[in-house]
């Protein structure tokens, strides 16, 4: 099949692409979780950034892993990110137990940081979904456009089509996914506003 | 040198010398640390100089995910993330108690 698949080194780069943007999904995690550390207790300090440089590197490794075999679940990104989202709603939690005062902000960063994460998390699910259904259209007309018995021309005409149906179906995905991405990266950047003070 | 590049190379050099890491666990630190946030690079560092024994307990944690993502275990990696949130909960508890 893959001799039939003019656009694959186009396809390999947009892979990685699509990686970068999953690390800097957990990026923007970890830096949520770095701007609000230094408001909380040093002994509790270490343990949170423990527990999100975990995450961090988990992330980056299960990346690396996937850049090697291609074969791995993306739907696994959806725990990994909740790693460093974990750790920032235990900080918010001790936030607002320690400093009542602060109560009313951190409420409202906390909306968008959850925001941010549903965005992420269905950005994941999405394209998930829509490059297995891509996929499954396009190997199930290939099969079918294999057993047919059209002149050689026609079937090569037929089997270029697909092709390019299926690369703009994965490029839509990834446009979407991207989308969805800068989406939740605004949400992200205006809670770390919030708690920066530069917002309310 | 960039502040960046130094804490990275320095990074590196502790991974390298540190003795309870096999050679592919310190192969795969360094691969994942462009990945990492430079703040995190500083923390980590910082751990692999003052509390090597730290370090130890972050890969047994990172270990222990990357078994349980492997597994697909969705309920031994929620009762992890419970595990977490006590110990962090209980860490705060006794920085009320000083």
């Amino acid at each position: 099949m893959a001799e039939r698949l003019p656009n694959k080194k186009e396809n390999v780069e947009g892979g990685e692409a699509f990686f970068e943007n999953m690390q800097n999904g957990e990026r923007d995690a970890a830096k949520g979780v770095l701007s609000t550390i230094d408001k909380i207790p040093k002994g509790l300090r270490k343990g949170i950034l423990m527990f999100a440089a975990a995450g961090t590197i988990l992330s980056a490794t299960e990346a690396s892993a996937y850049h090697d075999s291609r074969h791995r679940n993306t739907i696994e990104w959806d725990r990994i990110i909740g790693v460093a989202a974990q750790a920032q709603v235990v900080i918010e939690e001790i936030i607002r137990q320690k400093n009542p005062y602060e109560n009313r902000r951190y409420e409202s960063s906390r909306e968008y940081r959850m925001q941010a994460e549903a965005l992420r998390q269905k950005a994941y699910q999405e394209y998930h979904a829509s490059i297995q259904r891509t996929e499954s259209y396009f190997r199930q007309e290939m099969n079918r456009l294999d057993n047919t018995h059209l002149p050689p021309y026609e079937k090569a005409r037929a089997r270029n089509q697909l092709i390019a149906q299926r690369n703009d179906g994965i490029g839509v995905a990834r446009e979407d996914f991207a989308m969805k991405m800068r989406q939740a990266g605004e949400s992200e950047r205006y809670a770390n506003d919030i708690d920066r003070g530069n917002r309310r | 040198m960039v502040p960046e590049e130094e804490i990275k190379e320095k990074l590196i050099s502790v991974i390298s010398a540190y003795k309870d890491f096999s050679d592919a666990e310190k192969a795969g630190w360094i691969k994942t640390l462009d990945a990492v946030p430079f703040d995190y690079q500083i923390f980590l560092l910082g751990l692999f100089e003052t509390s090597p024994e730290d370090i130890l307990k972050l890969n047994e944690n990172i270990k222990a995910k990357q078994e349980i993502l492997e597994s697909g275990d969705e309920a031994a990696w929620k009762e992890l993330l419970e595990e977490e949130k006590k110990e962090l909960e209980e860490l705060a508890a006794k920085g009320e108690e000083k």
